[in-house]
């Protein structure tokens, strides 16, 4: 039974990463018709930095990430800290009101945003979808915070107070220190849902501003060159090493236990 | 002097704390409002117009968007082709998941499942766009399937599944597949060895013990991972468009198209409306079972 | 060193009224345990002191000066939590400094007093220590250095050895006695167990639904318990109720004698004889005369040096009797027996 469940698992792990293994493997062959075998060359690789929109494209991500986790995770420390410190009416509700722009569809939430920013004239672009980010982010980052919240006991407060610590005090001397981690990675994690948000960034794109994924959507629509295949190749990459910087410090797999 | 002084103490501290609470809370969720839930209003309301209200046009209230299920009856198709892609990918998922989430739990231990557990997730929140984009090099006529398919047989025809409907799932399937793994994980794990133990000590057999025991009791994840699931899937218009070409058509593109090329705003909106409620419809019944659930993400 | 005084402290959360009432004075340099079961109010009434929680009613001075406005900061308490609380990304000598660095004591003299609560708590060399790298009970040593180090004006105690497992905990007993009575503390010390209460205290204030039911000596609240609730909650009793007759207790064929003051004739009394005040026949050299009363006895629970004896009086009720194991010459289950105590340990109890 044990081999059989181990086997199936192998299976299903080839399965996850055959395509990308591909993916990548086809970003260094030089044959744009991905013939085999693999002749290796980096001129796609070389082509990208010849490529004016989708360089613009990845600024354009890059920045939108950027803001995106610093502004939702400001944001969003903030209302985890009364969500999880404070008692009051309405909590409940205020927790449920985090779990619409997580569950339901992008598509709903993306043509929404749409209607509503050109109905008020905000408008799209770089600034929509900046909010539009921020919005998609902040409940991730309450989760992520409240859940590094509830491991510093409330007691450790009480104890700094009765010890002569203002509440304030106490919070920038107890809890903000062992509640850094999660803030870091609560950051990470939104800087990774921005970078790799498509849907409402399609919705909130203008022909001149968009966003790397809009863009290599656009580009396999038109009928796609290998260059999508290195540019999406990096992407892969580096969104791998988020997650996994995000995995050391929130402690993702379970591994390291915290008291 | 006791009840001079401390009856107003309380009084005076929680409304310095309600204020304190407001202003963490307002910056967060006044946000959420402009950016979430103001539009999803807004959205509502004009799925109730005629015509988007731009330039000249009047403000005309009808429930039409709402009929045009019935008045294009070939919605009707493409409603029922999205739930049976939903159907489809969820219980391709639940059969390929919940087997690799026993296994997990049940065959790996320590450092090695730690690594499986990371690799599982990892594509999870790596880029959706990007890992359908590799199938298409996988699935296309002289993809590397097909020359793989080759070299074995090389009398074989050329095979092509990019543009047909199994590749829409097999992309699905692969996008999704790590949220089945993962919630039918977090309750195969809490499975104790004793309970299956004691079951076996009462001489049921491996079959009734998966029946009666491991599948029974790892139903809440099977469940929260098929809501996950099949609510996106519903809601897709990407992987359909990329990997189903002039076949996926669904109601996430059908929807897509009334805002980028259709620019029927109010139809799409009341489309939306209706996909909407749907969710909420699956939500609410299963909502006993979600919260926890979606928390733990 | 002050003394604490509460008076007529009631606090609500909600509709429940958690503490109704409670007036006490702490002593100044004595230990004083509040006992009661969960619910009872004495950890809000703890809290109350330390100014974590506000009442909704009455005053809490130290010192005789009122600090009911003030908040936990500015009252100069120490505080040992239940689950210690020790700041996990600081060293053992922070977490000790770090009251002292709130006062502006730093430096040289913070070391000092550092090193002189170490010694007092035995963790010399301890110091670089972080909290996970100590055991539970040198932890909550650490924690008793922290709340005492600032020379607070009292020492507030959370159930602090409800954690220790058995041996540990009674080890850390005679610690913390040793080390209050060295520091001459006012203490204050929260506490579910009987037990603890009676070895650690100078006195005892044991609590029942929101309010103090009796406050006092250890012996004068084992010995003299003034109602049912506090002879049960504190030690084992069994209790009797007959009417008052003729100087004496009436209860069907049996007459007791008391050396409490007796209401007036005819009305009903309710009064506790602790188990081991029982014996199963008179002493020899009786003097004095000796209550008696017949039972049957059901079950005999040998536990070593004593043996508890489960018997039944005449309308099925049950009695206990604890007795040491010196002769062992025991009634058989399911004799006829009579049962004898002195009248100065027949205890009258209000309901």
């Amino acid at each position: 039974m044990v081999l059989v469940g181990r086997s199936w698992l192998l299976a299903v792990v080839a399965f996850l990463y055959l395509p990308i293994a591909v993916m990548i493997a086809m970003a260094f062959n030089a044959s744009s018709l991905y013939a085999l075998p693999i002749k290796p060359s980096l001129q796609w690789f070389v082509a990208l930095a010849g490529d004016a929109p989708l360089l613009t494209a990845t600024r354009n991500s890059l920045a939108i990430a950027l803001f995106t986790s610093i502004v939702a995770t400001l944001v969003g420390t903030l209302a985890s800290i009364a969500l999880s410190r404070q008692a009051f009416r309405g909590r409940s509700l205020l927790k449920a009101l985090l779990l619409p722009p997580i569950a339901i569809p992008w598509l709903i939430t993306g043509t929404a945003m749409l209607v509503f920013f050109f109905w008020t004239g905000i408008g799209r672009g770089l600034h929509a979808m900046m909010i539009g980010h921020v919005a998609l982010a902040i409940p991730y980052v309450v989760l992520v915070v409240g859940t590094g919240m509830e491991a510093v006991r409330v007691d450790l407060e009480e104890a700094a107070m009765s010890l002569g610590s203002t509440p304030v005090h106490a919070f920038v001397a107890v809890t903000m220190p062992l509640l850094a981690p999660s803030i870091v990675a609560a950051g990470l994690f939104a800087f990774a849902v921005s970078l790799d948000q498509f849907v409402v960034s399609y919705f909130l794109s203008t022909p001149g501003v968009s966003t790397l994924p809009v863009e290599i959507y656009s580009s396999i629509r038109k009928g796609f060159t290998p260059e999508i295949n290195a540019i999406s190749a990096i992407f892969f990459g580096v969104s791998t090493l988020l997650v996994l910087l995000f995995a050391q410090l929130s402690n993702l797999g379970g591994n390291r236990g915290r008291r | 002097m006791a009840t001079r002084i401390a009856p107003s103490l309380p009084a005076r501290l929680s409304s310095r704390r309600a204020w304190t609470t407001a202003g963490l809370l307002i910056p967060a969720y006044g946000w959420l409002t402009l950016a979430v839930f103001l539009p999803l209003g807004a959205m509502l309301f004009f799925s109730f117009l005629k015509a988007a209200p731009f330039g000249d046009r009047p403000l005309v209230f009808t429930f039409d968007q709402y009929l045009a299920f019935f008045r294009r009856p070939y919605l009707f198709d493409v409603a029922w082709r999205s739930i049976e892609l939903g159907l489809w990918t969820t219980g391709l998922c639940a059969l390929i998941g919940l087997p690799a989430a026993l296994a997990l739990a049940r065959a790996t231990r320590g450092r090695a499942r730690q690594v499986l557990f990371l690799l599982i997730i990892l594509p999870f929140w790596t880029n959706g766009l990007v890992r359908i984009f590799s199938w298409t090099i996988v699935l296309r006529e002289g993809g590397v399937l097909d020359q793989a398919l080759h070299l074995v047989l090389p009398s074989a025809p050329g095979l092509s599944l990019l543009y047909s409907y199994p590749a829409i799932v097999i992309g699905l399937v692969h996008a999704y597949l790590p949220y089945m793994i993962l919630t039918c994980y977090l309750s195969v794990a809490a499975i104790e060895d004793s309970v299956v133990e004691a079951a076996r000590s009462l001489g049921a057999r491996t079959p009734a013990i998966f029946w009666k025991i491991i599948l029974p009791l790892s139903l809440p994840g099977l469940v929260s991972g098929a809501i996950l699931i099949f609510v996106p899937v519903i809601g897709s218009f990407m992987e359909p468009r990329i990997l189903g070409g002039r076949i996926g058509v669904t109601m996430g593109t059908v929807i897509e198209d009334q805002f980028t090329q259709a620019f029927n705003w109010p139809l799409g909106a009341a489309l939306s409306f209706i996909m909407l409620a749907v969710v909420l419809l699956i939500f609410g019944l299963t909502s006993r079972i979600l919260p926890g659930r979606v928390a733990s993400f | 060193m002050v003394g604490v005084d509460v008076v007529s402290i009631v606090k609500d959360y909600g509709p429940a009224r958690v503490l109704d009432g409670v007036s006490a004075a702490f002593e100044p340099g004595r230990f004083t345990s509040l006992l009661g079961p969960s619910g009872s109010g004495k950890t809000t009434l703890l809290r109350i002191i330390a100014g974590f929680v506000t009442p909704n009613a009455g005053t809490v001075s130290f010192g005789g000066v009122d600090v009911t406005g003030e908040p936990v900061w500015k009252r100069n308490v120490g505080m040992v939590f239940q689950s210690y609380a020790l700041f996990p990304h600081m060293s053992v000598r922070d977490n000790i400094r770090f009251g002292l660095d709130r006062r502006g004591v730093r430096g040289e003299v913070a070391n000092r007093e550092v090193n002189r609560v170490l010694e007092l708590v035995h963790l010399e060399g301890f110091d670089q220590r972080r909290p996970k790298e100590l055991s539970g009970g040198q932890q909550q040593r650490v924690a008793l250095a922290r709340a005492i180090v600032t020379k607070p004006r009292v020492l507030l105690l959370d159930e602090p050895l409800s954690a220790l497992d058995r041996r540990l905990r009674q080890g850390m007993q005679v610690e913390l006695r040793r080390i209050q009575r060295e520091s001459g503390l006012t203490t204050i010390f929260v506490t579910h167990d009987q037990e603890e209460a009676l070895t650690l205290s100078d006195e005892v204030a044991i609590l029942d639904r929101g309010r103090i039911v009796q406050h006092g000596s250890p012996t004068d609240i084992y010995e003299r318990p003034r109602t049912r609730f506090a002879a049960s909650f504190l030690g084992d009793a069994n209790f009797f109720t007959g009417q008052v007759n003729a100087g004496a207790i009436e209860i069907g064929p049996y007459r007791l004698s008391t050396q409490d003051s007796l209401p007036a004739q005819g009305s009903a009394v309710t009064f506790a004889v602790r188990p081991e005040k029982m014996n199963f026949q008179a002493p020899r050299d009786g003097a004095r005369p000796m209550n008696r009363f017949g039972a049957t006895l059901r079950e005999i629970i040998y536990a070593g040096a004593t043996s508890t004896f489960l018997l039944a009086d005449d309308s099925g009720s049950e009695l206990k009797v604890f007795l040491q194991n010196r002769d062992m010459a025991w009634p058989s289950i399911g004799a006829r027996v009579e049962l004898s105590w002195s009248p100065s340990d027949t205890i009258l109890v209000s309901e």
